[in-house]
């Protein structure tokens, strides 16, 4: 007897079953421990003690779980939009062509974290980095707006921004989906191109952005590790001392697993709210244009 | 059976996921402890040596490593450098968390406390009272008191090193600046650092800087000592910092007129573009602070001429200690292997080289005093300086909070010295203890505002960010020596 292929969902769920084990051991298993680990007094050393929620009350009143946690919401609330905004123009102005131009795109993404951080740390050097010397050049002769909290936390979003590769692709696959009769009709019917873009683009491209943007949030919030701990190590003055960073510090420097552990918690359900937040808008939305139609 | 073959294949790709991610870095050849010493080479007993250091210190430890295996073919030395300190401390502290800490590695008294604190150490003072390589009698006190724990000697120092001032002979004769007297005072020093900082193209940038030195708790200490002030109230328990004492604020005063009045140090801007030690070794500092783990990084300077002079004095002499000490892991299964390897590089033999590598200010008095660590045709040629400084060397606390005490109190030591206030700084020339804007009545916070200034702003701000960490310290054993 020949075996029936599988189809459908049945065939997805064989596709993703590998990454889904993966996961489930490697994502899922520790994050249970961890929740475990936030209710107890842990440094990896000893045997875990049970405290209850006396790491929660801790975070409430620690100043500076407050700041960490302030900074990444900033910083998601900067970053995401500017590298949506700056992704989808690209992405409409590259969707016709310009290999090369989407190439250079692309490559930022490719560059290894810890070298895209030191290649910008040279970068932003108050004094002798490129960045500084273009300034001077052009009559600025003070750097030093780097070293200050707002300089500093704006450095760090704008490199974000140049390692935008995936959010480009996936917008300008989504945006080549788009029929091409419509945009034949506004051209024939006179529309400028903003109101093209107003009434045709953005309204279909909606849906990707959105999921984009809680992709990107998600991203956003764990991605500042590496920047803030090679550029600015959490300053000046903790104001790039973003939440994981703070979690890395008490976790392996001062032995808080539990602490730590617990503020993964508040991290993990903090982007899961941001994420349910901008899906239940999305769905509103489609509801509304649903009923408009 | 195809289904069957589905689920063989999704088990085999999930276990090959998992196996991936569970890779170990390296095979190791541990042999059993009781073959140590009559095992072959071939199955030699390894030991994992963990520290921190820039590639020229790292060289030294090479060296020491080389020699050691030469005489014990039965061990093997694997030597794992890290170049930060902190990353060192991140790196150590995950191999703790992760069950597979190194059998040896080097930390600064300052940070071994909490781990003696978690017992996660293995005392290596009891098999110091039984080597009959290493006497504790032998080595310098100074550097062996601050290994102790709660009366236990947990790790064995392999420096007695202090903060002295590094001075580039090379510019001073060329700026026609005279040396460092050895008994100068903060004045002298003072004058020096003006006389050697230039504006030399006249574009309104400094551009020769007369001192620098990385603004940060430790770095302070000797100044508060040096006016007859404290640091924190207990060494051996600190509970409260004392940087709002008179003698405290008349040393932060002084620092802080170096930057502000004086401006003979760089500022912010200048000092992250280009850290201090490239500074002074690109010859546009004249003098650093630092301690001796800098020479072997400067001896590889070509044409830099350099030498070492004591800290001034002001109201008493006093300077701060730097040492780093041989740790070993209660974990570790090649203790006696481990404990060999100590005793090679805290001997005769291993003191040496690494004195002769520069790295070290040797704890062992014989090796200190001897012609490996004052060698004439080495620099600095005034290496007496270390020892001359031992007598009045004080350490700074090692309990098990003190790491995190550092951490959190240098942000704000960063902060305070490099930022002016808005209406500009009211430090004078003349040392004042007039800084303090106008009291006024009013409520407690008002007037707690009201009567904070630059200078005793530090205090103020520190105690409030440490103040808790100190309080939570667990209180040292009552029982305890």
């Amino acid at each position: 007897m020949k075996a029936r292929a599988p189809r459908g969902r049945e065939a997805m769920l064989w596709l993703a079953a590998p990454f889904l084990a993966a996961a489930a051991l490697l994502v899922g298993l520790p994050a249970l421990l961890a929740l475990g680990f936030a209710f107890t007094e842990y440094d990896a050393l000893s045997a875990p003690r049970f405290v209850g929620m006396a790491h929660f009350v801790r975070m409430w009143n620690d100043p500076l779980f407050w700041t960490a946690l302030g900074n990444s919401l900033l910083f998601a609330g900067l970053a995401v939009p500017l590298r949506l905004a700056v992704a989808l123009g690209l992405a409409l102005l590259l969707h016709r062509g310009g290999r090369l131009a989407r190439a250079a795109v692309f490559l930022p993404t490719v560059v290894p974290d810890i070298a895209y951080a030191l290649l910008w740390l040279w970068l932003l050097n108050p004094l002798y980095g490129p960045l500084a010397l273009a300034l001077k050049a052009a009559g600025v002769t003070s750097g030093g707006w780097l070293l200050t909290p707002w300089g500093a936390r704006g450095a760090l979003v704008a490199l974000t921004v140049f390692q935008l590769g995936e959010v480009f692709v996936v917008l300008l696959a989504a945006r080549r989906e788009l029929p091409e009769e419509l945009y034949e009709l506004c051209e024939l019917e006179g529309g400028s191109a903003l109101t093209v873009f107003r009434k045709v683009t953005l309204p279909l491209m909606a849906p990707t952005l959105v999921l984009l943007a809680a992709r990107d949030v998600v991203v956003s919030l764990q991605t500042t590790f590496v920047p803030a701990l090679v550029i600015t190590q959490g300053g000046p003055r903790y104001a790039t001392t973003f939440l994981p960073l703070y979690i890395y510090e008490n976790g392996f420097e001062y032995l808080r697993i539990g602490y730590a552990s617990a503020m993964t918690w508040v991290m993990f359900l903090v982007t899961a709210a941001m994420v349910a937040a901008q899906l239940w808008v999305l769905r509103e939305w489609r509801a509304s244009t649903t009923r408009q139609a | 059976m195809a289904r069957t073959m589905r689920w063989t294949a999704a088990l085999a790709l999930a276990g090959m996921t998992w196996l991936g991610g569970c890779k170990r870095e390296e095979p190791t050849t541990q042999a059993p402890e009781a073959v140590d010493a009559s095992a072959p080479a071939a199955q030699a007993t390894e030991v994992t040596l963990q520290l921190f250091g820039d590639p020229a210190e790292v060289a030294g430890y090479r060296q020491l490593v080389t020699a050691f295996e030469a005489k014990n073919p039965d061990v093997k030395v694997r030597l794992v450098p890290i170049g930060k300190q902190k990353d060192h401390m991140a790196k150590l502290t995950t191999a703790f968390s992760g069950g597979t800490p190194p059998d040896l590695f080097l930390l600064n008294y300052r940070r071994f406390g909490q781990f003696a604190a978690k017992d996660v150490l293995e005392p290596l003072g009891p098999r110091m009272q039984k080597s009959a390589v290493l006497k504790e009698q032998d080595f310098y006190p100074q550097a062996m008191e601050a290994f102790r724990y709660e009366g236990t000697l947990e790790c064995i120092p392999q420096n007695v090193s202090s903060l002295v001032v590094y001075w580039n002979r090379g510019l001073f004769k060329k700026l026609g600046v005279p040396p460092p007297k050895p008994d100068w005072n903060w004045d002298d020093f003072r004058k020096t650092a003006q006389a050697l900082t230039r504006d030399e193209d006249g574009d309104g940038r400094t551009d020769i800087h007369g001192l620098a030195f990385d603004p940060n708790l430790s770095r302070l200490a000797p100044f508060i000592w040096q006016a007859g002030g404290e640091l924190v109230n207990d060494v051996n328990d600190p509970r409260q910092l004392e940087l709002l004492t008179p003698p405290a604020q008349e040393a932060l005063r002084y620092v802080l007129r170096l930057q502000r009045v004086f401006k003979v140090t760089p500022t912010l801007e200048e000092a992250k573009s280009e850290n201090a030690e490239a500074r002074f070794a690109a010859g546009r500092l004249g003098m650093h602070l630092n301690s001796r783990r800098l020479v072997p990084t400067l001896r590889e300077v070509p044409d830099l001429d350099w030498d070492v002079a004591p800290l001034p004095r002001h109201k008493q002499k006093a300077t701060v200690l730097h040492s780093d000490g041989f740790c070993m892991s209660r974990a570790s299964k090649v203790k006696d292997a481990a404990f060999r390897f100590v005793e090679f590089a805290l001997g005769p033999t291993g003191a040496e080289l690494l004195a002769r590598s520069g790295r070290t200010v040797p704890s062992l008095r014989a090796v200190a005093e001897g012609p490996a660590f004052l060698d004439p045709n080495q620099r600095p040629a005034s290496a007496r300086v270390f020892l001359d400084s031992i007598p009045i060397i004080r350490r700074l606390p090692n309990a098990p909070v003190w790491n995190e005490v550092e951490t959190r109190a240098d942000v704000i030591v960063e902060e305070w010295f490099y930022t002016v206030p808005p209406g500009g700084t009211k430090l004078t020339q003349a040392d004042s203890k007039e800084v303090r804007p106008g009291q006024e009545a009013g409520g407690s916070m008002k007037r707690l505002l009201r009567q904070r200034d630059e200078v005793n702003t530090l205090g103020l701000e520190v105690n409030e960010a440490v103040q808790g960490i100190l309080d939570s310290a667990p209180r040292p054993d009552a029982g305890a020596p």
